[in-house]
């Protein structure tokens, strides 16, 4: 009987110490955006308009071919996050900046999406091909993007991370298959407490691709309550 | 309900719906960085897991909780837990969107699966619907031949993949594994669970205090047997009424999950031999007259609060009226030995047939030595014109009245009981659902 009860606390002290040396292990190799950003987070720094003549920036990171590989009898010439970003732009007059990688990702949704959860799981920062905008120009920036894995991708990230957009109107806008704008306003917040995070909008992605449910009639009225 | 239970069962309730949970709801709350309305519909699925984890850790039946609790509150609380954490899955499932089809998939198979392994657990487990509806009951004991108690207990041990589902299902989301103190704490809960549920099904029963042996088996009636057990050395004394769940382990004549008996000895008859009286009406109890004397067996426990409740009445000269159904006198029997000449005693026996009364010259005996007991027995049951003519006025205004039977049937003489006056919180009872 003590043989077995040494047995049974030994075997559970090791499958005790595995699982949590790996997920202490797990918490080491990922320094997790989500315990990094600020805290200090305002709460009335959501919603309201833009004042007055704006000078807005539409910033958006949109993947054509991954997208296009969802949608079997579809290929698109435009991905639909730009789409958005030119609906946004021509109702603006604003300036668009596309966030384009350094290194290309798959053009398979299926794989884009194991990159995109792996670099999610090591908090990575994708580098940025093209320069960043010098954002002190304007006073409120649109920043879409797909969802991936519930958040931002990560190259995004590397963005938010150079720039800084406290005091000014920030404004997210998503396209999804489900998730909604899911946590863009919540990084936002978080990584500009100074920022006023306005009213948000998430599209799905395949009511782009396919022009339903008057996706420009929702951009627009989007707009004009944000007060353009 | 003693007022000391009472405050043990809110601080339990407490604890399993709020204490549990929290730390892990706590650290989702402070690192995921996600919409409030999000995080709501994550905490929901992980307050559902942490209950799922409860519900296992219940089903080992901790003898300090029993003590706390009692063992029918404890498996209330196993039973409620189960619905909760269905409830609040549900509002995960459908809401919670992943577009990961492995991840969706997991979450979506346990949900399936904890459906279909509660419906089978109220269904065929509890008593919740057939004690109540007669046809259910009916179509239960039809439907008995195939799916046996043996085979009910591995359709509910389906809950351990449901478990290992929904811990794959969060390991799989980044985004939550990757918060270290949230994923250490979700499993530090899934191992400490399933470990001590490892420990009750595979060790516990070999130790010594849980050894006895079978020293008498004999027929009381044509349906009902009489075993004794002498106990180990190291078996924790019993208390009147208690609950031993019987093992027989290696025994190739009957089977060797473990099941409750009340006891129909008194510690005051002899501390070290314990006497069961068991109905033969189950795969399990109609082998139980094939065991051999001399035979191993491991006996659980005990369990059980009856001893404390008629100690209290005792205590307070409240009347204690003992009303057994059947073989729903064992524990009855073995309060009234105790507490015979230390409490004003009423015994009520309704059994089935006249060869049933097989503790009658018992209770006679302690009718003739206390002037105190009472006894009343009769072939058929008590309808309330009879309750109203054997039960005084002091024992319906003011007597704790413990009720022990086929569940079915107590819910009926509650019913009776109530109507002739017995306030309901002085109505305790132990229902065997068959």
């Amino acid at each position: 009987m003590k043989t077995r009860v040494t047995l049974f606390i030994a075997a559970i002290a090791i499958i005790a110490t595995a699982v949590i040396g790996f997920d202490l292990l797990r918490g080491q190799n990922k320094n997790s955006p989500t315990t990094t950003v600020n805290q200090n987070v305002s709460s009335n720094n959501q919603g309201g308009k833009v004042k007055g003549k704006q000078k807005t920036l539409i910033v958006y990171f949109s993947r054509r071919e991954a997208a296009s590989s969802i949608y079997k009898d579809r290929v698109l010439k435009i991905g639909n996050t730009k789409q958005i970003a030119d609906m946004i732009k021509s109702k603006t007059n604003g300036v668009e900046y596309e966030i384009v990688p350094v290194k290309d990702y798959p053009k398979s949704f299926d794989r884009t999406s194991e990159v995109a959860q792996q670099e999610q799981n090591d908090n990575a920062r994708p580098k940025i091909k093209n320069p960043i905008p010098d954002v002190s120009q304007y006073d409120t920036i649109f920043i879409g993007a797909p969802v991936w894995w519930g958040d931002y991708p990560m190259v995004v990230h590397t963005f938010l991370d150079a720039v800084d957009l406290n005091g000014k109107n920030v404004v997210p806008f998503s396209t999804h298959e489900g998730s909604g704008l899911a946590n863009y306003p919540e990084v936002l917040r978080r990584q500009y407490p100074k920022a006023r995070i306005l009213k948000g909008l998430a599209i799905r992605g395949s009511d782009v691709a396919y022009s339903r449910g008057d996706v420009q009639g929702r951009v627009d009225r989007w707009l004009t309550s944000l007060g353009y | 309900m003693l007022k000391r239970h009472e405050a043990a069962l809110y601080a339990t309730w407490l604890i399993i719906l709020v204490a549990i949970p929290a730390p892990l709801v706590y650290f989702l709350n402070q690192n995921l960085v996600d919409t409030r309305q999000n995080i709501l519909i994550y905490s929901f699925g992980v307050v559902a897991y942490v209950w799922w984890l409860t519900i296992v850790f219940l089903s080992t039946r901790p003898r300090w909780l029993d003590r706390l609790i009692g063992l029918p509150s404890m498996y209330f609380a196993h039973a409620l837990l189960g619905v909760l954490a269905l409830s609040f899955a549900t509002l995960h499932k459908l809401q919670a969107f992943s577009i990961d089809e492995t991840i969706k998939n997991l979450g979506n198979y346990a949900w399936y699966l904890s459906i279909f392994s509660i419906a089978y657990a109220i269904f065929f487990m509890s008593g919740w619907l057939v004690d109540r509806m007669r046809f259910l009951k009916r179509i239960k004991n039809q439907l008995h031949f195939i799916f046996k108690h043996q085979l009910s207990l591995w359709i509910h041990r389906l809950n351990f993949v449901i478990i290992g589902l929904i811990w794959l299902h969060v390991h799989l989301i980044g985004r939550i594994s990757g918060i270290t103190n949230f994923i250490i704490i979700f499993d530090i809960y899934t191992i400490f669970a399933l470990s001590a549920y490892a420990w009750h099904q595979f060790i516990s029963y070999d130790q010594k205090k849980y050894s006895g042996q079978v020293i008498g088996n004999f027929p009381l009636d044509a349906t009902t047997q009489q075993l004794v057990i002498k106990l180990g050395q190291k078996a924790a004394d019993y208390r009147a009424g208690d609950i031993f769940f019987l093992k027989f382990k290696k025994n190739p004549v009957i089977s060797s999950e473990a099941h409750p008996f009340s006891v129909t000895s008194s510690p005051d008859e002899s501390h070290r031999v314990v006497t069961f009286t068991i109905q033969r009406l189950g795969d399990f109890t109609k082998a139980i007259n094939r065991v051999a004397i001399g035979s191993d067996v491991q006996l659980e426990g005990p369990f059980g609060m009856l001893d404390a409740i008629v100690a209290d009445s005792a205590k307070k000269k409240q009347p204690v009226v003992l009303y057994g159904l059947g073989t729903g006198i064992a524990p009855l029997r073995s309060l009234a030995v105790k507490y015979a000449n230390k409490a004003a005693i009423h015994v009520i026996w309704s059994t089935h047939r006249n060869s049933e009364i097989y503790y009658d010259e018992d209770f006679l005996s302690l009718k003739n030595n206390d002037a105190h007991f009472k006894y009343d027995v009769k072939k058929a049951r008590f309808a309330q014109e009879n309750l109203m003519s054997i039960l005084d006025k002091t024992e319906i205004s003011a007597a704790r009245f413990i009720i022990v039977g086929s569940a079915a049937i107590v819910l009926n003489v509650e019913s009776n009981l109530r109507k002739i006056g017995v306030a309901g919180n002085r109505l305790i009872d132990e229902r065997l659902t068959m």
